[in-house]
């Protein structure tokens, strides 16, 4: 614990004007606008439209500059860190679980508190002037897009525990993001081509990604769909509060405890990132191999079967192609393979 | 004997390029042990490993009797670390870097911190991106005995210190030692300051153990000898010579540097029958030149040949 306390200071002390550019980021739209508007309408209420378009919508710049600043600043915290500090807070007596956890702590503290401000600031307008929203869209509004930030944030800390850079880094955690509605659109395209793929598959598909998508719990956009030429409907436009909570609080404690695992075992060096099943360059390269010979072999088959043996050939022959590359350039580089 | 640190089979490699090979390794409690070796054989590797920065590939590896393999960060509470290029946070002050070290280390005394930046004179309110960078060891050294350490891991830390600062810095080490019985285990390229400070010197060469001796024995065991010949000088003879690290050739005159006892050595150069043979000076700075020459790492007249193995 003493480990854990001094590095909350630590934390606090290496990152609280981070957290108030943070806040600034988040806040700017609800308060600036608001008070704009309030100064130069004729409207009572007027001043609290933006307020209601950023409850009701999801897709606001207030919500939109969250979910950036939640991932951002876990890459910043822990990716941003390497090769700088980070060397010397490893050689000090406190364990790797200890790193990570403080700086889980205290970015998912920040960003609960700027989230509770902003709602504050909501609640207590809503008292003193005339509003179009009530006190319990603001309360659920609040914890839900809490919980999806504190989801976003916990999956950019898993990403920084094993990447290098605060822009690669956020990237990469925006591809993580991305991929689960990627793999079932491509998959779903490959499926198209060989058989009916009926309205009901693709929606329950659809129905999933929204699921997987954490953003798509807090866009109110990304969670109505209607068919044109059926009556199937993806409506989650009311979220379940407690089941989509509870899904985004358990998905951020997992994110927490793969980034904690990863990290403990990453060895630090350039070389050296380190996932469950080897280093990170081989898995990415497996990964890029996989997703390049789905999409040519998805283009050249004319049988599922036919795809399958294409797949496999194309996903082997492109990881060694890869393997060779890396060697080619290394033997030109260094002299050595 | 106690060790502070000792290493079975330590193996490291970034890539293809192997950094640590095969290191055995034992420091004495209690000791100024010096490393030493050419740039990139590894020293900085073998220190970053014993801190935990860097994990072996495979191998083993203990500081104070722990593991450091083991998670817990406990390991380290009396293990303290000034790197080569000290790398702390630059908008804290000097100030907020001891109270970041007093919250780390349960051991922290706040008095030696006081007496420590007295002696330097640093200025607590300072930031540290404004500190050069001998500024900066300065503020790693406090930090690292403030800490009450059992064992102190230094990775060249007086290099490119001024005179004064480096002498400041080993008298505090050197005062360390003699007080607390501190084990300090540092590497370092400037040979005298290791001659006049370590008790144990080892040298490590493409990431193997090349020697590993008490200054005292190391010593006693190399010697550079000069012989004079009356005639031709006997150059396969020489080149045969058991224990020959190095030799150079002018004229009627040989230069050898060798391993063994004198009372062994000299029989075997009687026999090769010089008219005179003379002891000469050998510092640590010669005693590394002639290993390192004896693996191929050497100025030469012609061209600058290194194998370093990248």
């Amino acid at each position: 614990m003493r480990g854990l306390r001094s590095l909350l200071w630590k934390e606090w002390r290496q990152y609280r004007m981070s957290f108030l550019l943070a806040f600034i980021i988040i806040s700017w739209e609800p308060v600036l606008v608001s008070y704009l508007v309030y100064r130069t309408s004729d409207r009572a209420d007027a001043w609290s439209d933006i307020i209601v378009n950023i409850l009701a919508s999801g897709s606001s710049n207030t919500e939109y500059s969250a979910m950036v600043v939640a991932v951002m600043l876990a890459a910043f915290m822990l990716a941003g860190e390497r090769d700088k500090s980070l060397n010397y807070l490893v050689s000090t007596p406190v364990s790797r679980r200890e790193i990570v956890l403080a700086k889980y702590i205290s970015g998912s503290l920040a960003l609960t508190a700027i989230m509770l401000i902003i709602s504050l600031f909501f609640l207590i307008l809503g008292q003193l002037l005339p509003a179009q929203y009530s006190i319990q869209e603001v309360i659920q509004w609040f914890i839900l897009t809490t919980a999806a930030l504190l989801s976003l944030f916990s999956l950019a800390l898993l990403v920084a525990s094993f990447s290098r850079g605060i822009l690669f880094s956020s990237l990469l955690t925006a591809l993580i993001l991305a991929l689960p509605g990627m793999m079932i659109s491509l998959t779903l395209q490959v499926l198209r081509q060989f058989y009916q793929v009926s309205a009901a598959l693709e929606f329950k598909a659809h129905y999933i990604v929204t699921y997987l998508f954490i953003p798509d719990y807090i866009i109110r956009g990304g969670r109505y769909i209607q068919s044109s030429n059926s009556n199937l409907v993806i409506n989650r436009i009311n979220p379940d509060y407690p089941i989509e909570v509870g899904v985004l609080l358990i998905a951020s404690f997992l994110f927490l405890g793969l980034a904690i695992e990863i990290f403990e075992k990453n060895p630090l060096e350039r070389q050296g990132e380190l996932l469950f099943f080897g280093n990170f360059k081989q898995i990415g390269m497996i990964f890029i191999a996989f997703l390049s010979a789905m999409v040519w072999a998805g283009q050249m088959a004319a049988s599922l079967v036919l795809f399958l043996v294409y797949f496999l050939i194309m996903w082997l022959g492109i990881y060694l192609a890869m393997v060779n590359l890396i060697r080619l350039i290394n033997l030109i580089r260094y002299g050595q393979v | 004997m106690d060790l502070a640190i000792e290493t079975r089979a330590l193996n490291k490699s970034f890539d293809s390029f192997k950094a640590i090979d095969e290191l055995y390794l034992k420091v004495p409690a209690g000791s100024i042990f010096g490393l030493i070796g050419p740039n990139g054989a590894g020293k900085t590797t073998l220190i970053q490993m014993l801190t935990g920065i860097i994990r072996p590939d495979s191998g083993e590896a203990f500081i104070l009797g722990h593991s450091i393999r083991e998670r817990d960060g406990s390991i380290r509470n009396r293990v303290g670390y000034v790197p080569d290029v000290p790398v702390m946070y630059p908008n804290f002050t000097v100030a907020e870097m001891y109270r970041l070290g007093s919250k780390l280390y349960p051991f922290w005394d706040w008095e030696r911190c006081r007496e420590l930046q007295r002696g330097f004179r640093l200025l607590e309110s300072q930031r540290i991106r404004n500190l050069s960078r001998g500024q900066k060891v300065q503020v790693a050294l406090v930090m690292a005995l403030a800490l009450r350490p059992k064992l102190l891991l230094l990775d060249e830390p007086t290099a490119g210190l001024d005179p004064v600062v480096r002498r400041a810095f080993l008298q505090a080490i050197i005062e360390e030692v003699a007080d607390q019985g501190t084990t300090v285990f540092y590497s370092s390229h400037n040979l005298n300051d290791l001659e006049q400070s370590a008790d144990h010197i080892a040298a490590i060469f493409r990431g193997q153990m090349l020697f590993s001796h008490s200054l005292d024995r190391l010593k006693r065991s190399v010697h550079r000898l000069q012989l004079i010949f009356a005639k031709d000088t006997p150059v396969d003879k020489i080149r045969e010579l058991s224990g020959l690290v190095d030799w150079q050739s002018s004229g009627r005159v040989v230069t050898i540097t060798i391993t063994g006892e004198l009372n062994t050595i000299n029989p075997r150069l009687a026999v090769l029958e010089p008219e005179l043979i003379k002891e000469l000076n050998l510092d640590l700075e010669g005693i590394f030149i002639a290993f390192m020459k004896s693996k191929g790492y050497y100025y030469g007249s012609e061209k600058w040949e290194v194998s370093t193995g990248q």
